[in-house]
């Protein structure tokens, strides 16, 4: 007889149900979670070795581990489950809400399901393509679990197989807020980016690495190599509280920041004819400085270091000093000479927008930090981000 | 040909570069198992025609992502050909993001550093758990294509693509560029500025399709890290041009007695004054080359430095060469240590300079000369 089992994660603050699903149940859900998450991760391109031996040995009925499962819009309450629920009243609302869940382990072992289905739907095999749909799977639920929370379960789940980036899977659990407005601020997909210029309008790809920079501390784009990096991510993610909805208040920080800007350096647009540069500026407007990749990610990794060594002690300390930044008379000659300075890395170095990251970086802690000297003066920050981003490379 | 491998479970597959006019470019394996890997790049993809275009990996220590060169004839100001860092075809950060000629160069470069593993330059791939690569990913950062349009080159110039490919090469030289494949880049390496934006490119075609040229800058040079060696493998330029003028100059004085214009005295001094190599390098620089040696002053500058107890001429450029040519032939030994082979160093960018301006400018028919 079919059951469930619910336990409560007490460090993520999410309950844990085990269930027992039909393969065609599982595999009606996983299409629609594939279907709608793009980010979900592809398959993993690997030899057929592994996983056909894990098709032969599914068609031989063999138990796999549990899959395991996240549904983050949705609380047990809201679901109106219990340990004494029937299971299939579970299921279906699942089916219901396939565009909450994602897969937080075994998105390949998803996969061989699927090949073993198509294969024997090829074969004609009626009888025995409906024994392999009846066939049961566990599966494991995490439910009513905030995004960090499961952020956090994915690194702790993922550690030790081959490694997923941070940054993916912060794509794939925040791609919902695609469709939706976080207050009044619209993120935009890559295809949409040309549209995404609009005072409210980001790009989801942009403030994921601000994001993922935030919780690296570390401005840089990881390369492959870097992935098992994880680990140190899982130790930053450990220090954060999982109550809250971090991606949210960073989105708005940047946000606020950049409202700021606009607004106190009066509209600020580059000039060619008072600004000698080598080529083609940075960005012309105040706004689009600040919504560029760059800025974004140095905004992320300079909160991200300041919290790291304990400068700030939580990342909500800094919507008040934004809020607070007020009567900067140095942010239009601040910006002209940001402009000159950007445009200066980009002659002298190796990989232009990893320096420019590193400036921006040393920018938003000279400007942020109450103890800098820069602290709200947007030009001394600007010289004093140049001179320590000069003195660290050259 | 020999192909991109990436290791799959621990077996190194060879792949295959596919491109689609809609998503760019991708890998399939060529085992056979349907495995397909996304190659990244933030630029445009552009309606192309790879056939048009020949690339050439170059390889330089510290290249900066700007970069960025564009080569133009001298005469008509057509775009013949780009250089470009790797590092900027996975970016748009640098000012020609958006020049779709920049695009299509680059997407050339990137179907040549796709289309076969150059050889010491790529970095092992392990592609278990990886949707999609960047070309940064696979090569090294210090690579750098030169990239030729071969339709603008035989529609706005008279050269062969392969000559022009060689004068490039070899001014590029000068600049710390070496020819990628299987180079070792010298470790006390202190080239000068890269040139970057529109540059103008003189296309006579000069000695570049010379045999001993080309294997001087493709497959000599880029093997050598030892600044004496370098020094002595381009010298040979020297040699190669003055044995030219060595027998042609002989064929004039032989001609000359026979038909009895200089008695057998006069030609004889005339033949002891051609059999001086000193005599044919400075007829080289003199008669048989036309540029203005004034552009090649830092030849004396690091020559000098090189030979600070010499008291001769040293504003001569064919006296500097040809004493430090003989320092290193008879007293190889002073020059065995680190900061005497980075004044070498320095001096052998100089002089790669002065080599290019030789091998262009070559020309035995200077009739007002002889």
């Amino acid at each position: 007889m079919s059951s469930m089992n619910i336990l409560h994660d007490k460090r993520i603050d999410a309950y844990n149900v085990l269930i027992d699903m039909k393969v065609r149940d599982y595999l009606f859900i996983a299409e629609k979670i594939l279907e709608k998450n793009i980010y979900q991760r592809k398959r993993v391109r690997s030899s057929s070795t592994v996983y056909s031996l894990l098709k032969d040995d599914l068609s031989k009925g063999c138990i796999i581990p549990p899959i395991v499962l996240g549904l983050t819009r949705l609380t047990l309450e809201q679901l109106n489950i219990s340990d004494t629920s029937d299971p299939n009243q579970l299921i279906e609302k699942l089916k219901e809400n396939c565009d909450s869940i994602v897969i937080l382990d075994g998105l390949q072992r998803t996969y061989t399901l699927m090949d073993l289905e198509k294969e024997l739907s090829s074969n004609n095999n009626s009888s025995d393509l409906d024994s392999y749909m009846k066939r049961t799977i566990r599966l494991e639920l995490y439910i009513g679990v905030n995004k960090i929370g499961i952020l956090y379960r994915m690194l702790t789940l993922n550690t030790g197989q081959t490694p997923m980036s941070l940054r993916h899977q912060i794509e794939i659990l925040y791609s919902d807020l695609l469709q939706s407005d976080l207050e009044d601020i619209t993120l935009v997909r890559e295809v949409e980016e040309s549209r995404a210029r609009k005072l409210n309008s980001y790009s989801f790809r942009d403030v994921v690495e601000g994001f993922n920079s935030y919780i690296e501390r570390n401005e840089l784009p990881l390369d492959r190599a870097d992935l098992l990096e994880n680990i140190q991510a899982l130790e930053s993610l450990s220090l954060e509280n999982q109550q809250r909805d971090l991606f949210k208040e960073f989105v708005l920080i940047l946000h606020e920041f950049v409202l700021k800007v606009k607004e106190l350096s009066e509209n600020w647009e580059f000039d060619s004819e008072s600004t000698q540069i080598s080529g083609n500026p940075f960005a012309r407007t105040a706004t689009s400085i600040f919504t560029k990749s760059q800025a974004i990610t140095g905004l992320g990794a300079a909160i991200g270091k300041l919290k790291e060594k304990q400068l700030i002690s939580d990342i909500g300390e800094i919507r008040p000093i934004i809020a607070d930044y007020q009567d900067d008379h140095s942010i239009q000659c601040g910006l002209d000479k940001m402009i000159v300075k950007l445009d200066r890395i980009k002659l002298d170095s190796k990989k232009i927008g990893n320096a420019q990251r590193m400036f921006f970086t040393y920018f938003f802690r000279e400007l942020l930090y109450r103890e800098s000297d820069s602290f709200l003066s947007f030009e001394e920050a600007v010289d004093g981000a140049f001179n320590k981003y000069y003195a660290q490379v050259f | 040909m020999d192909r991109l491998k990436f290791t799959i479970e621990g077996q190194q597959i060879p792949f295959q570069p596919r491109f689609d006019k809609g998503k760019g470019f991708e890998m399939i394996d060529l085992n056979g198992q349907g495995i397909v890997v996304d190659i990244s790049s933030p630029l445009g993809v552009p309606e192309i025609d790879f056939d048009l275009y020949s690339s050439i990996a170059l390889q330089k220590r510290n290249v900066k992502e700007s970069q960025i060169c564009e080569f133009a004839c001298k005469k008509n100001g057509a775009t013949l050909g780009w250089l470009i860092p790797i590092t900027a075809l996975n970016s748009v950060d640098h000012d020609y993001n958006n020049n779709r000629f920049f695009i299509k160069a680059a997407y050339a470069a990137l179907h040549a550093a796709l289309d076969s593993n150059l050889q010491g330059c790529s970095k092992e791939i392990h592609l278990d758990n990886t949707e999609s690569l960047s070309v940064c990913d696979i090569y090294e950062d210090s690579i750098c294509f030169l990239v030729l349009n071969k339709f603008q080159i035989s529609d706005k110039t008279s050269l062969d693509p392969d000559c022009l490919a060689t004068n490039l090469v070899a001014r590029l030289y000068s600049y710390g560029y070496r020819y990628a494949e299987a180079t070792i880049l010298p470790s006390n390496f202190t080239a000068k500025e890269a040139p970057i934006g529109k540059v103008r490119v003189d296309t006579k075609s000069g000695m570049f399709n010379d045999q001993f040229i080309r294997s001087l800058f493709y497959e000599i040079l880029p093997r050598v890290d030892n600044p004496i060696a370098e020094f002595l493998y381009l010298y040979q330029v020297i040699e190669v041009f003055i044995d030219k003028i060595f027998e042609s100059e002989f064929k004039v004085i032989v001609a000359d007695l026979k038909s009895k214009q200089v008695d057998s005295f006069e030609a004889k001094k005339s033949l002891s004054r051609l059999m001086e190599e000193m005599t044919r390098f400075t007829k080289l620089l003199n008669r048989y080359t036309k540029f203005e040696h004034s552009k090649h002053s830092e030849v004396l500058t690091s020559g000098k430095s090189l030979l600070p107890d010499s008291n001769n001429e040293q504003n001569n450029l064919v006296k500097i060469v040809y004493s430090i040519r003989s320092k290193l032939v008879h007293e190889t030994r002073i020059f065995h240590n680190s900061s005497r082979h980075s004044e070498l160093s320095r001096f052998n960018f100089e002089f790669s300079s002065l080599l290019y301006d030789i091998i262009l400018n070559f020309n035995l028919d200077e009739p007002e000369t002889r």
